[in-house]
C-alpha cells in the first residue's frame, strides 16, 4: 500500500465535497490447518488484501473498494462511492449527521511472544495428530478432528479530518472434538469450544496454553460416557452455564441488543432489531444486581481488542449493564450522535471491501464474588450444563434456546450424573433478573468467537467474551417430544 | 470481471508444473451492489466484491492449498509457491489424495443479463422512491434491500481444461414496518427487469397490515401452512446438517446407513441440481465436475449423499459433482436444492384449514439439536397468522417451535404446486426452489 499515494486520493474526495471520507487499507493472512482422524483434512492459507472508500456526501453514505492500489483504480473507486451517496442522497428525507472527531496519529501493535507464522506446519501437524491419537484410543471414538487457526492483520486507516493510524494484530487459537458412536446414538464432546476455534489475541503460546494433549483424555471419555447418559430432564429447575455458554448467552442476549445501529433498526432486514429501546437506557432492568456487563476493547487477549476502531475512535471500557440496569449502548459516531452521546467506539468490518458495522468489542459478565465451587455447593438442585451445542434467539432477541453438549445433574451441592441434549429456554430480561449468582476471577476467562455473523452482505466478525460461569433460578429445562 | 480467455491465459499454464504431481486452480468472484435501507431511507449503499483464486498442488498424495483476493502475477506466483511449500510437508501420515480431472462443459449464456450485473445506484433508487412512496400511502415504513451484480465460477483441471461460468442476479427483501406489526416479502432472479417489486411491495404492506392486533397462542402443537421462505430454511438446515456426505461418513446425518429406507413422508422429494434453471444455476462443482441431479429424497426414500471425490471414495459411491470451496471443511453441500411440488395452491390450503398457523418465514433456525433426527429450533417471523374455518382470523405473536424436520415431512398434508426460487446473495450462494406446505401437528414450544 501507498499512504502518499491513499492520502492524495482522500484530498481529492475532500475537493469533489465529500463531507467526510476515509480510506481503510486491509491485509489478512488466515492459516487453517486441520487434522481429521489420522489424515490432514486441510492445510491452507489465505491471503486477501484490498481498500476500502467511505464516503458522506450531502448528508448521505456511499462506499466502494478494490484490491489494486493502482492510481487509476482508485479513483474509479472513489467516483463510484461518490456516486453511490449522490444517489442516496437523492432519496433521503433526513441527512446523516457525523459530528467532527479530533485527528489522530498512532501506531498500534496486538502482543504476542511467539509469532504463529513462524512455527513451522510441520510442528502444528504434529501437534494436531497427537490430539488425535489420544482422542481415537478407545475404539468407541470413531471420529476426532482438531483444528488451529492464525490470523495475521494489518490496517491502515486515513480520513479526511487527518487521522492516520496503523494496527496490526496476531491471532491464534484452535479446538479438538471427540464423536463417540454405538449403535444409533451419537455423542459428541468438544474443546474448549464447539465447532469454532478459541481464539485470542495471542500467538503461537496460546496454542501451548490449550494444551490439547492434556485435555483430549477427558473429551473423549465424556463423549463415551454420554453414550450411556440418560436424557436431560424436562422442567423447571436451577442451572449453571460454564464459562463458553455463558459467554454465547451474552453474545446473543447481551451483546447483539446492545447495539445502537440494532436497536435504530439498521438490521431489520437481516437478523432483526433489539428490545433495548432508546427509553430503556439507564432505568431498564436488565439482569439481577450481580449482573455487570462491560464493553471493553482495552481488553488485553481479547479478540475484540484494538487501540483505535474502524472509524478513528479511541478503544475504551464502557459499562453496558451495571449492578444489573442498563446503562449504555455499544455505538458509532452517527448513532452516538443520534442519541447525544459520543462514540464509544465499536466500529469494526471484517474485511476491506465491507463497511464499519456497530460490532461487539469484548462483552464482559464482570465476575462475581462466590468460587465455581461455592456455587455448586450453594444449589440444591439443579444442572450444570458445559459447551455450546446450538443457539437460537428471536429478532428482538428476547426469546431464546439454547443447548450444551452436556450437564451434570445437581444435587445438594455436587455434581452428579451426566445428562445428554440438554436444552433450556427462556426470555432475555427473565433470565437475567434470574441471575443468582456470577463466580469469582478464578474461572474467569476470555473466550473468543471468530464467526460472529452481521450485515448484508454478512459479514464474520472476532469477537470477545470475558465470563465465568453464572447460575440461574427457575428455568425451563428439555422440551417435549 | 475476469473472461474465460483471462483465465486460459494467465491461469490455466500455472498448472503446467514441473514441481508437483498435479496442480489445479479454482476462481470464484461475486460483484455487488446493495441499497440497504431501512426506516425507508438508505442507510448502507455500497459496491462491494468478493474474489479469490485457490491452488492447489498435489505431491506424493498431499495436497496444499493457499489462495489470494490478488490477481497481480507476483501475487498469484507467491500463492501457488505457498501452496506447493504446504504440499512438501513431511506428514506422519500417508495421504493418498488427487485433484480430479473433469470435461469441460459447454454452459449457457441465458443466465447472464449484462445490465443487471452492472445496473448502477441511479437504477435502483428509481425503484426505491415507488417503493417508499406507496409505503407512505399507508402511513408504513420499509426496511430491506435492493441488489444486484455477478457470480463467476472458473476451474481449471492439472491438464489445462477450464470450465468456466458467469450468471448475473437481482435481489429485492422488503420487511414492512408498523408499531409491532411487519410483513415480509422477497423475490430473486437472473435479472432486474424480472423483479417485480409493484407486486413485492404489494404483498409486504398486505402482510403488515394484517399484522396488527396479534393474538398471543399457548405453546402446543399446531397445523401449519409454511410459505416457501420457510420450507426453503427448513430444506437449508437440512443440506446443512444431513445432505452432504462428510455427515454420513462421520454418521451424524441422517442419510447414515438410510439409503433405500423411508426417512420422511411420500410426498416428499427434494434434489440437487446445479443445472436446475429454477435456481441459480451452478453446471459444475469446485473439483470441475458437473453437478449431477441427486435426489437426497425421493417419495419420501432415502438417496445417496452429495459427494466430491474424496468422499466418494471414502464411502465408495460415485461422485455426484458436489465439492465445496478447496479450503471448505464442512464438505460437500448442495446449492441448487429443489423440492418437488403438489397439487394444492396455498388459498386451497387456507380454505381447508380448521384451524392452522400461517407462517411467512423462520427466523434463527438451529439444526444441531439433534441431526439424526434433524431435530431444529426456531422462530416465526414478520408474517405469522391464525387460520380458523378456511380463513385468516388474526395475526400471532411470533413462536419458537422446536420439531424434528424429518418427522415433520411425514404428516404433510399438501404440497402447493406453485413453487418459489428462495436466494439470498448477500448471505449465500445457494439457492432453494421451494414450494409450500400444509403440516400437520407442528410443535411449538415457547
Amino acid at each position: 500500500m501507498n499512504k502518499q499515494l491513499l492520502r492524495a486520493m482522500l484530498n481529492k474526495l475532500k475537493s469533489k465535497g465529500a463531507e467526510y471520507a476515509d480510506i481503510r487499507s486491509v491485509k489478512t493472512g488466515h492459516e487453517n490447518i486441520s487434522v481429521f482422524n489420522h489424515a490432514v483434512e486441510n492445510i491452507s492459507f489465505h491471503i486477501d488484501e484490498g481498500y476500502g472508500i467511505r464516503v458522506l456526501y450531502n448528508g448521505a453514505w456511499g462506499f466502494s473498494c478494490g484490491s489494486d492500489f493502482s492510481e487509476k483504480e482508485i479513483e474509479k473507486n472513489i467516483k463510484l462511492a461518490i456516486g453511490i451517496a449522490r444517489s442516496s442522497s437523492s432519496l433521503n428525507k433526513t441527512k446523516s449527521v457525523y459530528p467532527a472527531y479530533p485527528a489522530v496519529h498512532a501506531v498500534h501493535s496486538s502482543s504476542y511472544q511467539i509469532n504463529p507464522f513462524e512455527v513451522s506446519q510441520e510442528a502444528k501437524l504434529h501437534y494436531l495428530f497427537y490430539t488425535n491419537e489420544i482422542l481415537l484410543k478407545p475404539p468407541k471414538i470413531k471420529f476426532a478432528q482438531s483444528t488451529l487457526d492464525f490470523y495475521h492483520t494489518e490496517k491502515l486507516f486515513l480520513n479526511s479530518e487527518g487521522s492516520e493510524i496503523e494496527q496490526s494484530f496476531i491471532e491464534s487459537g484452535g479446538y479438538c472434538e471427540a464423536v463417540a458412536c454405538a449403535g444409533s446414538l451419537v455423542e459428541k464432546r468438544s474443546y474448549p469450544t464447539s465447532r469454532h476455534s478459541q481464539i485470542r489475541q495471542a500467538g503461537y503460546e496460546y496454542v501451548q496454553e490449550l494444551d490439547f494433549h492434556a485435555h483430549a483424555p477427558r473429551v473423549r471419555d465424556e463423549a463415551i460416557m454420554l453414550l450411556s447418559a440418560p436424557d436431560a430432564p424436562c422442567g423447571q429447575t436451577t442451572i449453571i452455564l460454564d464459562g463458553y455458554q455463558t459467554a454465547m448467552q451474552v453474545h446473543e442476549s447481551c451483546g447483539h441488543p446492545a447495539e445502537l445501529d440494532r436497536v435504530l433498526g439498521s438490521e431489520l432486514s437481516y437478523a432483526g432489531g433489539s428490545f433495548l429501546t432508546l427509553e430503556k437506557a439507564g432505568r431498564f432492568r436488565y439482569g439481577s444486581k450481580a449482573v455487570n456487563i462491560t464493553a471493553d476493547s482495552t481488553l488485553a487477549g481479547g479478540v475484540g481488542s484494538f487501540a483505535y476502531d474502524d472509524e478513528g475512535v479511541k478503544a475504551q471500557a464502557v459499562a453496558l449493564v451495571k449492578n444489573g440496569i442498563f446503562s449504555d449502548y455499544l455505538t458509532s459516531r452517527e448513532t452516538a450522535a443520534a442519541i447525544g452521546k459520543t462514540s464509544n467506539g465499536t466500529m469494526r468490518a471484517d474485511s476491506y471491501n465491507h463497511i464499519p458495522l456497530i460490532r461487539m468489542t469484548n462483552i464482559n459478565l464482570e465476575p462475581g464474588k462466590p468460587s465455581l465451587g461455592e456455587l455448586i455447593a450453594d444449589t440444591k438442585e439443579g444442572l450444570f450444563l458445559a459447551t455450546n451445542k446450538s443457539w437460537s434467539i428471536d429478532d428482538l432477541r428476547l426469546n431464546f434456546q439454547f443447548g450444551s453438549e452436556i450437564a451434570w445433574q445437581i444435587k445438594n451441592g455436587k455434581l452428579g450424573r451426566a445428562y445428554k441434549n440438554p436444552l433450556y429456554y427462556s426470555t432475555t430480561p427473565y433470565f437475567w433478573n434470574n441471575c443468582s449468582g456470577v463466580a469469582n476471577k478464578d474461572s474467569w476467562y476470555i473466550w473468543g468467537i471468530p464467526t460472529c455473523g452481521k450485515g448484508e452482505p454478512a459479514q464474520s466478525m472476532h469477537v470477545g467474551h470475558g465470563t465465568a460461569p453464572a447460575r440461574f433460578e427457575k428455568i425451563m429445562v428439555g422440551v417435549k417430544k | 470481471m475476469i473472461t474465460l480467455d483471462w483465465l486460459r491465459k494467465k491461469l490455466a499454464p500455472l498448472v503446467k508444473t514441473k514441481e508437483a504431481d498435479k496442480a489445479g486452480i479454482v476462481f470464484f468472484h461475486t460483484g455487488l451492489q446493495v441499497s440497504r435501507f431501512t426506516n425507508s431511507q438508505i442507510h448502507q449503499h455500497m459496491a462491494d466484491e468478493e474474489r479469490i483464486i485457490y491452488f492447489r498442488i498435489l505431491l506424493d498424495g498431499r495436497i496444499g492449498i493457499a489462495s489470494t483476493n490478488s490477481i497481480d502475477e507476483q501475487n498469484l506466483k507467491e500463492a501457488f509457491k505457498k501452496a506447493l511449500s504446504i504440499a512438501r510437508l513431511k506428514l506422519e501420515a500417508k495421504e493418498k489424495k488427487d485433484i480430479p480431472s473433469f470435461r469441460p462443459l459447454k454452459v449457457s449464456s441465458a443466465f447472464w443479463f449484462p445490465q443487471t450485473a452492472h445496473t448502477q445506484a441511479p437504477a435502483r433508487i428509481r425503484r426505491l422512491r415507488r417503493i417508499f412512496s406507496d409505503g407512505n400511502s399507508h402511513k408504513l415504513t420499509f426496511s430491506g434491500n435492493l441488489y444486484n451484480g455477478l457470480t463467476e465460477l472458473g476451474v481449471i483441471s492439472p491438464e489445462g481444461r477450464v470450465n468456466y461460468h458467469t450468471h448475473s442476479f437481482a435481489g429485492i427483501k422488503l420487511i414492512a414496518s408498523q408499531g409491532e406489526s411487519s410483513g415480509y416479502a422477497h423475490q430473486a432472479g437472473y435479472s432486474m427487469e424480472s423483479l417485480n417489486t409493484k407486486e413485492i411491495t404489494n404483498i409486504a404492506i398486505e402482510k403488515c397490515l394484517r399484522g396488527q392486533g396479534k393474538v398471543r397462542l399457548k405453546a402446543a402443537r399446531y397445523d401449519v401452512i409454511l410459505e416457501p421462505a420457510a420450507v426453503a430454511e427448513l430444506i437449508a438446515w437440512l443440506n446443512y446438517i444431513g445432505f452432504g456426505a462428510k455427515s454420513v461418513f462421520e454418521e451424524t446425518g441422517f442419510l447414515y446407513k438410510r439409503s433405500g429406507k423411508r426417512v420422511s413422508g411420500e410426498p416428499v422429494s427434494i434434489y440437487d441440481y446445479g443445472s436446475d434453471a429454477n435456481t441459480f444455476v451452478l453446471p459444475f462443482d469446485f473439483e470441475g465436475r458437473a453437478r449431477k441431479k441427486a435426489y437426497l429424497i425421493k417419495k419420501g426414500i432415502a438417496g445417496e449423499p452429495l459427494c466430491d471425490s474424496n468422499y466418494a471414495k471414502l464411502l465408495k459411491l460415485k461422485p455426484n459433482g458436489h465439492a465445496n470451496f478447496p479450503d471448505d471443511i464442512e464438505g460437500p453441500l448442495g446449492y441448487n436444492l429443489v423440492m418437488e411440488g403438489g397439487n394444492a395452491s396455498l388459498d386451497e390450503m387456507i380454505c381447508s384449514a380448521r384451524q392452522a398457523i400461517l407462517i411467512t418465514r423462520f427466523h434463527y433456525i438451529n439444526g444441531f439439536l439433534d441431526t439424526r433426527r434433524a431435530l431444529m429450533t426456531g422462530m416465526t417471523r414478520d408474517g405469522t397468522f391464525l387460520v380458523e374455518d378456511g380463513k385468516i382470523k388474526s395475526a400471532v405473536f411470533d413462536m419458537r417451535f422446536t420439531e424434528s424436520c424429518l418427522e415433520a415431512f411425514r404428516r404433510i398434508k399438501y404440497i402447493s404446486k406453485e413453487r418459489k426460487l428462495i436466494a439470498d446473495h448477500l448471505e449465500t450462494l445457494g439457492s432453494v426452489y421451494a414450494p409450500g406446505l400444509y403440516i400437520k401437528g407442528f410443535n411449538f414450544t415457547s
